[in-house]
Protein backbone atom coordinates (compact mmCIF):
# COMPACT_ATOMS: atom_id res chain seq x y z
CA UNK A 1 0.00 0.00 0.00
CA UNK A 2 2.82 2.36 0.96
CA UNK A 3 4.54 1.60 -2.34
CA UNK A 4 1.41 2.53 -4.30
CA UNK A 5 0.91 5.75 -2.36
CA UNK A 6 4.63 6.53 -2.76
CA UNK A 7 4.42 5.95 -6.52
CA UNK A 8 1.35 8.19 -6.80
CA UNK A 9 3.08 10.85 -4.73
CA UNK A 10 6.25 10.73 -6.80
CA UNK A 11 4.24 10.87 -10.04
CA UNK A 12 2.23 13.84 -8.75
CA UNK A 13 5.39 15.66 -7.70
CA UNK A 14 7.00 14.93 -11.06
CA UNK A 15 3.94 16.21 -12.95
CA UNK A 16 3.68 19.30 -10.75
CA UNK A 17 7.35 20.03 -11.27
CA UNK A 18 6.97 19.53 -15.02
CA UNK A 19 3.96 21.85 -15.13
CA UNK A 20 5.70 24.53 -13.05
CA UNK A 21 8.75 24.38 -15.36
CA UNK A 22 6.46 24.68 -18.39
CA UNK A 23 4.76 27.75 -16.89
CA UNK A 24 8.13 29.32 -16.04
CA UNK A 25 9.31 28.66 -19.57
CA UNK A 26 6.14 30.28 -20.98
CA UNK A 27 6.66 33.25 -18.66
CA UNK A 28 10.26 33.64 -19.84
CA UNK A 29 9.22 33.71 -23.51
CA UNK A 30 6.35 36.16 -22.91
CA UNK A 31 8.66 38.35 -20.82
CA UNK A 32 11.18 38.38 -23.67
CA UNK A 33 8.40 39.54 -26.02
CA UNK A 34 7.35 42.34 -23.63
CA UNK A 35 10.94 43.40 -22.82
CA UNK A 36 12.84 42.48 -25.97
CA UNK A 37 16.65 42.66 -26.12
CA UNK A 38 17.99 45.50 -28.28
CA UNK A 39 20.09 43.17 -30.38
CA UNK A 40 18.83 40.84 -33.07
CA UNK A 41 15.49 42.51 -33.85
CA UNK A 42 16.11 42.23 -37.59
CA UNK A 43 16.95 38.55 -37.33
CA UNK A 44 13.92 37.82 -35.14
CA UNK A 45 11.58 39.59 -37.60
CA UNK A 46 12.99 37.57 -40.45
CA UNK A 47 12.61 34.23 -38.62
CA UNK A 48 9.07 35.22 -37.55
CA UNK A 49 8.11 35.87 -41.19
CA UNK A 50 9.58 32.50 -42.18
CA UNK A 51 7.56 30.84 -39.42
CA UNK A 52 4.35 32.55 -40.61
CA UNK A 53 5.13 31.32 -44.13
CA UNK A 54 5.71 27.72 -42.97
CA UNK A 55 2.72 27.62 -40.63
CA UNK A 56 0.12 29.79 -42.36
CA UNK A 57 0.86 30.06 -46.08
CA UNK A 58 1.95 26.46 -46.61
CA UNK A 59 -1.00 25.15 -44.58
CA UNK A 60 -3.55 27.24 -46.49
CA UNK A 61 -4.44 24.66 -49.19
CA UNK A 62 -4.89 21.92 -46.56
CA UNK A 63 -7.03 24.09 -44.28
CA UNK A 64 -9.23 25.23 -47.19
CA UNK A 65 -9.81 21.63 -48.28
CA UNK A 66 -10.60 20.50 -44.73
CA UNK A 67 -12.87 23.49 -44.13
CA UNK A 68 -14.90 22.84 -47.28
CA UNK A 69 -15.28 19.14 -46.44
CA UNK A 70 -16.25 19.73 -42.80
CA UNK A 71 -18.51 22.68 -43.66
CA UNK A 72 -20.40 20.71 -46.31
CA UNK A 73 -20.73 17.67 -43.98
CA UNK A 74 -22.20 19.79 -41.15
CA UNK A 75 -24.54 21.70 -43.44
CA UNK A 76 -25.63 18.45 -45.12
CA UNK A 77 -26.32 16.68 -41.81
CA UNK A 78 -28.04 19.55 -40.01
CA UNK A 79 -30.13 20.68 -42.97
CA UNK A 80 -32.41 17.70 -42.08
CA UNK A 81 -33.31 19.45 -38.82
CA UNK A 82 -33.79 22.84 -40.36
CA UNK A 83 -37.51 22.58 -39.74
CA UNK A 84 -37.01 22.15 -35.98
CA UNK A 85 -34.10 24.47 -35.34
CA UNK A 86 -32.67 27.24 -37.53
CA UNK A 87 -29.64 25.93 -39.45
CA UNK A 88 -27.83 29.27 -39.15
CA UNK A 89 -27.98 29.06 -35.37
CA UNK A 90 -26.59 25.51 -35.33
CA UNK A 91 -23.70 26.46 -37.60
CA UNK A 92 -22.78 29.42 -35.41
CA UNK A 93 -22.96 27.17 -32.33
CA UNK A 94 -20.85 24.37 -33.76
CA UNK A 95 -18.59 25.80 -36.43
CA UNK A 96 -17.71 29.30 -35.31
CA UNK A 97 -17.70 28.88 -31.54
CA UNK A 98 -15.96 25.52 -31.22
CA UNK A 99 -15.07 23.51 -34.31
CA UNK A 100 -13.34 26.37 -36.17
CA UNK A 101 -10.62 27.17 -33.64
CA UNK A 102 -10.28 23.56 -32.44
CA UNK A 103 -9.90 22.02 -35.89
CA UNK A 104 -7.49 24.77 -36.94
CA UNK A 105 -5.44 24.05 -33.83
CA UNK A 106 -5.56 20.31 -34.59
CA UNK A 107 -4.27 20.87 -38.12
CA UNK A 108 -1.47 23.09 -36.83
CA UNK A 109 -0.57 20.46 -34.22
CA UNK A 110 -0.42 17.77 -36.89
CA UNK A 111 1.47 19.87 -39.40
CA UNK A 112 3.64 22.42 -37.62
CA UNK A 113 3.78 21.60 -33.91
CA UNK A 114 5.40 18.22 -34.42
CA UNK A 115 7.83 19.82 -36.88
CA UNK A 116 8.79 22.48 -34.31
CA UNK A 117 9.35 19.86 -31.59
CA UNK A 118 11.52 17.76 -33.89
CA UNK A 119 13.46 20.81 -35.10
CA UNK A 120 14.21 22.09 -31.60
CA UNK A 121 15.02 18.60 -30.28
CA UNK A 122 17.38 18.08 -33.20
CA UNK A 123 19.05 21.43 -32.54
CA UNK A 124 19.50 20.47 -28.90
CA UNK A 125 20.78 16.94 -29.49
CA UNK A 126 23.28 18.13 -32.12
CA UNK A 127 24.57 21.01 -29.97
CA UNK A 128 23.15 23.73 -32.24
CA UNK A 129 21.71 25.60 -29.24
CA UNK A 130 25.19 25.66 -27.72
CA UNK A 131 26.49 26.95 -31.06
CA UNK A 132 23.95 29.80 -30.94
CA UNK A 133 24.97 30.65 -27.38
CA UNK A 134 28.66 30.52 -28.27
CA UNK A 135 27.92 33.16 -30.92
CA UNK A 136 26.32 35.31 -28.22
CA UNK A 137 22.78 34.77 -29.53
CA UNK A 138 19.97 34.25 -27.05
CA UNK A 139 18.01 31.09 -28.06
CA UNK A 140 14.93 32.33 -26.22
CA UNK A 141 14.95 35.46 -28.37
CA UNK A 142 15.97 34.06 -31.77
CA UNK A 143 14.38 30.60 -31.55
CA UNK A 144 11.38 30.76 -29.20
CA UNK A 145 9.93 34.24 -29.75
CA UNK A 146 9.70 34.01 -33.58
CA UNK A 147 7.98 30.64 -33.32
CA UNK A 148 5.53 31.83 -30.68
CA UNK A 149 4.60 34.99 -32.60
CA UNK A 150 4.60 33.20 -35.97
CA UNK A 151 2.49 30.22 -34.95
CA UNK A 152 0.02 32.29 -32.89
CA UNK A 153 -0.61 34.78 -35.69
CA UNK A 154 -0.83 31.90 -38.18
CA UNK A 155 -3.51 30.14 -36.10
CA UNK A 156 -5.46 33.39 -35.78
CA UNK A 157 -5.44 33.94 -39.55
CA UNK A 158 -6.13 30.30 -40.38
CA UNK A 159 -9.07 30.17 -37.95
CA UNK A 160 -10.71 33.08 -39.81
CA UNK A 161 -10.00 31.40 -43.17
CA UNK A 162 -11.37 28.10 -41.82
CA UNK A 163 -14.66 29.61 -40.62
CA UNK A 164 -15.34 31.61 -43.78
CA UNK A 165 -14.38 28.72 -46.09
CA UNK A 166 -16.37 26.16 -44.08
CA UNK A 167 -19.56 28.25 -44.27
CA UNK A 168 -19.30 29.63 -47.81
CA UNK A 169 -17.54 26.61 -49.31
CA UNK A 170 -19.79 24.17 -47.49
CA UNK A 171 -22.86 25.95 -48.79
CA UNK A 172 -21.42 26.00 -52.26
CA UNK A 173 -20.74 22.25 -52.27
CA UNK A 174 -24.17 21.36 -50.85
CA UNK A 175 -25.84 23.67 -53.38
CA UNK A 176 -23.81 22.15 -56.23
CA UNK A 177 -24.17 18.45 -55.52
CA UNK A 178 -27.57 18.12 -53.76
CA UNK A 179 -31.14 19.30 -54.21
CA UNK A 180 -31.52 20.30 -50.55
CA UNK A 181 -33.31 23.60 -50.19
CA UNK A 182 -31.05 25.79 -48.04
CA UNK A 183 -33.36 28.79 -48.16
CA UNK A 184 -32.01 31.90 -46.45
CA UNK A 185 -29.75 30.04 -44.02
CA UNK A 186 -26.68 32.04 -45.01
CA UNK A 187 -28.48 35.19 -43.80
CA UNK A 188 -29.54 33.36 -40.62
CA UNK A 189 -25.86 32.78 -39.80
CA UNK A 190 -25.13 36.47 -40.21
CA UNK A 191 -28.06 37.29 -37.89
CA UNK A 192 -26.96 34.78 -35.25
CA UNK A 193 -23.28 35.74 -35.01
CA UNK A 194 -22.67 38.03 -32.06
CA UNK A 195 -19.57 40.03 -31.14
CA UNK A 196 -18.97 37.54 -28.30
CA UNK A 197 -18.69 34.67 -30.82
CA UNK A 198 -15.98 36.50 -32.73
CA UNK A 199 -14.15 37.56 -29.55
CA UNK A 200 -14.27 34.01 -28.17
CA UNK A 201 -12.89 32.66 -31.43
CA UNK A 202 -10.03 35.16 -31.38
CA UNK A 203 -9.22 34.47 -27.71
CA UNK A 204 -9.22 30.74 -28.35
CA UNK A 205 -7.00 31.08 -31.42
CA UNK A 206 -4.45 33.22 -29.53
CA UNK A 207 -4.41 30.90 -26.52
CA UNK A 208 -4.11 27.83 -28.76
CA UNK A 209 -1.14 29.43 -30.51
CA UNK A 210 0.61 30.15 -27.23
CA UNK A 211 -0.18 26.72 -25.77
CA UNK A 212 0.91 24.78 -28.86
CA UNK A 213 4.16 26.70 -29.30
CA UNK A 214 5.17 26.67 -25.64
CA UNK A 215 4.49 22.94 -25.22
CA UNK A 216 6.37 22.07 -28.40
CA UNK A 217 9.35 24.27 -27.57
CA UNK A 218 9.39 22.93 -24.01
CA UNK A 219 9.55 19.32 -25.18
CA UNK A 220 12.12 20.28 -27.81
CA UNK A 221 14.38 21.87 -25.20
CA UNK A 222 13.90 18.93 -22.83
CA UNK A 223 15.43 16.55 -25.38
CA UNK A 224 19.08 16.62 -24.47
CA UNK A 225 21.22 13.68 -25.38
CA UNK A 226 19.85 10.97 -27.59
CA UNK A 227 18.37 11.12 -31.07
CA UNK A 228 15.90 8.37 -30.02
CA UNK A 229 14.28 10.87 -27.65
CA UNK A 230 13.18 13.06 -30.59
CA UNK A 231 10.14 10.98 -31.77
CA UNK A 232 9.11 10.47 -28.13
CA UNK A 233 9.23 14.23 -27.57
CA UNK A 234 7.23 14.90 -30.75
CA UNK A 235 4.58 12.36 -29.77
CA UNK A 236 4.30 13.65 -26.18
CA UNK A 237 4.15 17.26 -27.36
CA UNK A 238 1.35 16.67 -29.89
CA UNK A 239 -0.81 14.71 -27.42
CA UNK A 240 -0.30 17.34 -24.71
CA UNK A 241 -1.02 20.17 -27.17
CA UNK A 242 -4.32 18.58 -28.20
CA UNK A 243 -5.33 17.85 -24.60
CA UNK A 244 -4.44 21.37 -23.43
CA UNK A 245 -6.27 22.98 -26.37
CA UNK A 246 -9.45 20.95 -25.70
CA UNK A 247 -9.38 21.84 -21.98
CA UNK A 248 -8.87 25.54 -22.74
CA UNK A 249 -11.59 25.47 -25.41
CA UNK A 250 -14.10 23.87 -23.05
CA UNK A 251 -13.18 26.28 -20.24
CA UNK A 252 -13.57 29.39 -22.41
CA UNK A 253 -16.87 28.13 -23.87
CA UNK A 254 -18.13 27.47 -20.34
CA UNK A 255 -17.02 30.91 -19.16
CA UNK A 256 -18.69 32.77 -22.02
CA UNK A 257 -21.81 30.77 -22.72
CA UNK A 258 -22.94 29.12 -19.49
CA UNK B 1 45.25 41.39 -15.56
CA UNK B 2 44.00 37.88 -16.16
CA UNK B 3 41.61 37.08 -18.95
CA UNK B 4 40.13 34.16 -17.04
CA UNK B 5 40.50 32.98 -13.47
CA UNK B 6 38.72 29.93 -12.10
CA UNK B 7 38.93 29.51 -8.34
CA UNK B 8 37.92 26.38 -6.40
CA UNK B 9 36.05 25.52 -9.54
CA UNK B 10 34.22 22.23 -9.84
CA UNK B 11 31.69 21.01 -12.40
CA UNK B 12 29.89 17.89 -13.46
CA UNK B 13 30.68 15.98 -16.62
CA UNK B 14 27.80 16.41 -19.10
CA UNK B 15 28.00 12.80 -20.26
CA UNK B 16 28.92 10.82 -17.18
CA UNK B 17 27.71 13.11 -14.40
CA UNK B 18 31.07 12.56 -12.65
CA UNK B 19 32.28 15.69 -10.80
CA UNK B 20 35.52 17.36 -11.78
CA UNK B 21 37.33 18.02 -8.48
CA UNK B 22 37.86 21.66 -7.43
CA UNK B 23 40.85 23.37 -9.07
CA UNK B 24 42.44 26.75 -9.70
CA UNK B 25 43.29 27.90 -13.21
CA UNK B 26 44.05 31.30 -14.67
CA UNK B 27 45.30 32.70 -17.96
CA UNK B 28 46.75 36.11 -18.73
CA UNK B 29 46.09 37.51 -22.22
CA UNK B 30 48.31 35.90 -24.84
CA UNK B 31 48.84 32.72 -22.81
CA UNK B 32 48.89 29.39 -24.65
CA UNK B 33 48.21 26.18 -22.78
CA UNK B 34 48.24 22.63 -24.10
CA UNK B 35 46.38 19.89 -22.29
CA UNK B 36 47.87 16.54 -21.47
CA UNK B 37 45.33 14.00 -20.28
CA UNK B 38 44.54 10.36 -19.65
CA UNK B 39 40.92 10.98 -20.66
CA UNK B 40 39.88 12.90 -23.78
CA UNK B 41 36.37 13.15 -22.32
CA UNK B 42 37.66 14.96 -19.22
CA UNK B 43 39.68 17.31 -21.40
CA UNK B 44 36.61 18.12 -23.52
CA UNK B 45 34.62 18.74 -20.35
CA UNK B 46 37.34 21.08 -19.16
CA UNK B 47 37.23 22.97 -22.46
CA UNK B 48 33.43 23.14 -22.18
CA UNK B 49 33.76 24.50 -18.66
CA UNK B 50 36.16 27.19 -19.91
CA UNK B 51 33.58 27.98 -22.61
CA UNK B 52 30.97 28.36 -19.82
CA UNK B 53 28.92 25.58 -21.40
CA UNK B 54 28.96 23.59 -18.17
CA UNK B 55 27.49 24.93 -14.96
CA UNK B 56 29.79 24.86 -11.95
CA UNK B 57 29.03 22.85 -8.84
CA UNK B 58 31.12 25.30 -6.83
CA UNK B 59 33.72 28.02 -7.18
CA UNK B 60 33.85 31.18 -9.25
CA UNK B 61 34.71 32.00 -12.82
CA UNK B 62 36.15 35.45 -13.43
CA UNK B 63 36.23 36.70 -16.99
CA UNK B 64 38.21 39.92 -17.35
CA UNK B 65 38.03 40.31 -13.56
CA UNK B 66 34.23 40.08 -13.50
CA UNK B 67 32.60 37.12 -11.76
CA UNK B 68 30.32 35.30 -14.18
CA UNK B 69 26.79 34.74 -12.91
CA UNK B 70 25.65 31.27 -13.95
CA UNK B 71 22.13 31.69 -12.52
CA UNK B 72 20.84 32.85 -15.93
CA UNK B 73 22.42 31.68 -19.19
CA UNK B 74 21.85 35.17 -20.64
CA UNK B 75 24.48 36.57 -18.25
CA UNK B 76 27.07 34.36 -19.97
CA UNK B 77 26.35 35.30 -23.57
CA UNK B 78 28.74 38.27 -23.65
CA UNK B 79 31.61 36.10 -22.45
CA UNK B 80 30.64 33.24 -24.76
CA UNK B 81 30.71 35.37 -27.90
CA UNK B 82 34.35 36.20 -27.17
CA UNK B 83 35.36 32.56 -26.85
CA UNK B 84 36.18 30.50 -29.92
CA UNK B 85 35.18 26.89 -29.42
CA UNK B 86 36.41 24.36 -31.98
CA UNK B 87 35.73 20.85 -30.71
CA UNK B 88 33.71 17.75 -31.55
CA UNK B 89 30.90 19.47 -29.60
CA UNK B 90 30.79 22.42 -32.04
CA UNK B 91 28.02 22.54 -34.61
CA UNK B 92 26.57 24.57 -37.45
CA UNK B 93 22.91 25.59 -37.56
CA UNK B 94 21.49 22.96 -39.89
CA UNK B 95 18.60 24.93 -41.38
CA UNK B 96 20.86 27.76 -42.52
CA UNK B 97 23.32 27.80 -45.41
CA UNK B 98 27.05 28.05 -44.78
CA UNK B 99 26.94 31.75 -45.69
CA UNK B 100 24.05 32.39 -43.28
CA UNK B 101 25.90 30.49 -40.55
CA UNK B 102 28.92 32.73 -41.07
CA UNK B 103 26.78 35.88 -41.16
CA UNK B 104 24.52 35.00 -38.23
CA UNK B 105 26.51 36.72 -35.50
CA UNK B 106 27.01 39.84 -37.57
CA UNK B 107 23.29 40.01 -38.44
CA UNK B 108 22.36 39.66 -34.77
CA UNK B 109 24.70 42.30 -33.39
CA UNK B 110 24.42 44.85 -36.19
CA UNK B 111 20.65 44.43 -36.67
CA UNK B 112 21.10 44.19 -40.41
CA UNK B 113 21.52 41.47 -42.95
CA UNK B 114 23.84 41.59 -45.89
CA UNK B 115 24.72 38.50 -47.91
CA UNK B 116 28.26 39.85 -48.24
CA UNK B 117 30.87 38.30 -45.95
CA UNK B 118 33.38 40.66 -44.39
CA UNK B 119 36.95 40.66 -45.68
CA UNK B 120 38.35 38.61 -42.81
CA UNK B 121 35.74 35.86 -43.25
CA UNK B 122 36.27 35.90 -47.02
CA UNK B 123 40.01 35.43 -46.51
CA UNK B 124 39.44 32.57 -44.08
CA UNK B 125 36.99 30.93 -46.51
CA UNK B 126 39.63 31.24 -49.21
CA UNK B 127 42.28 29.68 -46.97
CA UNK B 128 40.01 26.71 -46.27
CA UNK B 129 38.67 26.53 -49.87
CA UNK B 130 35.08 27.21 -48.93
CA UNK B 131 34.22 29.94 -51.48
CA UNK B 132 32.16 27.63 -53.69
CA UNK B 133 30.38 25.98 -50.75
CA UNK B 134 28.89 29.09 -49.19
CA UNK B 135 25.36 28.47 -50.44
CA UNK B 136 25.25 24.82 -49.41
CA UNK B 137 23.46 23.51 -46.33
CA UNK B 138 25.62 21.93 -43.61
CA UNK B 139 24.07 18.51 -44.37
CA UNK B 140 25.41 18.72 -47.94
CA UNK B 141 29.00 19.32 -46.81
CA UNK B 142 31.64 16.66 -46.35
CA UNK B 143 32.76 16.09 -42.75
CA UNK B 144 35.98 17.90 -43.56
CA UNK B 145 34.27 20.97 -45.01
CA UNK B 146 31.78 21.01 -42.12
CA UNK B 147 34.66 21.26 -39.67
CA UNK B 148 36.36 23.91 -41.81
CA UNK B 149 33.19 26.05 -41.65
CA UNK B 150 33.05 25.69 -37.86
CA UNK B 151 36.74 26.67 -37.72
CA UNK B 152 36.20 29.69 -39.99
CA UNK B 153 33.14 30.82 -37.98
CA UNK B 154 35.00 30.60 -34.69
CA UNK B 155 38.17 32.28 -35.99
CA UNK B 156 36.21 35.00 -37.79
CA UNK B 157 34.65 36.21 -34.56
CA UNK B 158 38.11 37.29 -33.36
CA UNK B 159 37.92 35.47 -30.03
CA UNK B 160 39.76 36.61 -26.93
CA UNK B 161 40.21 32.96 -26.03
CA UNK B 162 40.32 30.03 -28.42
CA UNK B 163 39.58 26.49 -27.25
CA UNK B 164 40.45 23.66 -29.58
CA UNK B 165 40.28 19.90 -29.38
CA UNK B 166 42.67 17.79 -31.44
CA UNK B 167 43.31 20.29 -34.26
CA UNK B 168 45.29 17.62 -36.12
CA UNK B 169 42.21 15.39 -36.24
CA UNK B 170 39.63 18.16 -36.54
CA UNK B 171 40.97 19.79 -39.66
CA UNK B 172 43.57 17.21 -40.65
CA UNK B 173 47.34 17.33 -40.44
CA UNK B 174 47.59 18.43 -44.08
CA UNK B 175 45.63 21.59 -43.24
CA UNK B 176 47.41 22.41 -40.00
CA UNK B 177 49.80 24.71 -41.78
CA UNK B 178 46.90 26.91 -42.85
CA UNK B 179 45.57 27.02 -39.29
CA UNK B 180 49.10 27.64 -38.06
CA UNK B 181 49.40 30.83 -40.10
CA UNK B 182 46.05 32.17 -38.87
CA UNK B 183 46.82 31.27 -35.25
CA UNK B 184 50.18 33.02 -35.29
CA UNK B 185 48.49 36.22 -36.41
CA UNK B 186 45.81 35.92 -33.76
CA UNK B 187 48.21 35.07 -30.94
CA UNK B 188 50.14 38.22 -31.81
CA UNK B 189 46.97 40.08 -30.80
CA UNK B 190 47.01 38.69 -27.25
CA UNK B 191 44.47 35.91 -27.77
CA UNK B 192 44.54 33.08 -25.21
CA UNK B 193 44.71 29.59 -26.65
CA UNK B 194 43.92 26.32 -24.87
CA UNK B 195 44.18 23.16 -26.88
CA UNK B 196 44.23 19.41 -26.59
CA UNK B 197 46.54 17.71 -29.06
CA UNK B 198 48.57 14.58 -29.54
CA UNK B 199 50.58 16.12 -32.34
CA UNK B 200 53.94 16.95 -30.83
CA UNK B 201 54.86 19.47 -33.52
CA UNK B 202 51.73 21.49 -32.83
CA UNK B 203 52.31 21.35 -29.07
CA UNK B 204 55.94 22.37 -29.39
CA UNK B 205 55.12 25.15 -31.79
CA UNK B 206 52.43 26.83 -29.71
CA UNK B 207 52.42 25.72 -26.09
CA UNK B 208 53.81 27.94 -23.33
CA UNK B 209 52.49 25.75 -20.50
CA UNK B 210 51.22 22.23 -20.22
CA UNK B 211 48.15 21.49 -18.16
CA UNK B 212 47.76 17.96 -16.86
CA UNK B 213 44.26 16.54 -16.42
CA UNK B 214 44.23 13.16 -14.81
CA UNK B 215 41.89 11.07 -12.65
CA UNK B 216 39.03 13.52 -13.13
CA UNK B 217 40.76 16.73 -12.16
CA UNK B 218 43.41 19.25 -13.01
CA UNK B 219 46.66 17.91 -11.56
CA UNK B 220 48.96 20.79 -12.31
CA UNK B 221 50.50 23.12 -14.83
CA UNK B 222 54.00 22.66 -16.18
CA UNK B 223 55.81 25.85 -17.13
CA UNK B 224 58.81 26.27 -19.34
CA UNK B 225 57.59 25.63 -22.87
CA UNK B 226 58.88 27.97 -25.50
CA UNK B 227 55.46 29.14 -26.61
CA UNK B 228 54.40 30.31 -30.07
CA UNK B 229 57.36 30.54 -32.37
CA UNK B 230 56.23 33.30 -34.66
CA UNK B 231 56.81 32.95 -38.38
CA UNK B 232 57.81 29.36 -37.92
CA UNK B 233 55.51 27.06 -39.81
CA UNK B 234 55.45 23.30 -39.63
CA UNK B 235 57.66 22.97 -42.66
CA UNK B 236 60.43 24.95 -41.04
CA UNK B 237 60.24 23.64 -37.49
Amino acid sequence: MQTIIGAIGRRTLHLSNDFATLLTFAYQILRTIVFPPKKGMFLVRRITLEQVYFTAVQTLPVIILFAILIGSMIILQFSKFSGQSPLGNIIVLILIRDLGPTLTALLIILRSATAVTVEISYMNVFNEMDALEMSGLDPLWVVCVPRLVGITSAILCLFIVFDITAIVGGYGIVWLVTYINLGDNLFQIADNISAADIIVGIIKAILFGIIITVICLYHGFKTKQHITQIPVAASKASVQCLGACLIVSATISALFYL
Amino acid sequence: MKLIELTEYSFESKKTGRPFLPFYFSMPPGDVVSISTDSAGDALNFLMALATLVHPLQGEYRYKENILDFSDYRNLLDAKRNIGFITSHSALISNLTVRENLLLMNAYFTNSFSMQLDLRTQELCKLFSLQDKLDMRPADLTDHDYRFVVTVRELAKKPEMLLMEYPEKYIGISNLETLNTVLFNMLGGNMCFVFLSEYQHFIETFSKRELVISRGTLQGVTEGFKGPRVNQGFEDS
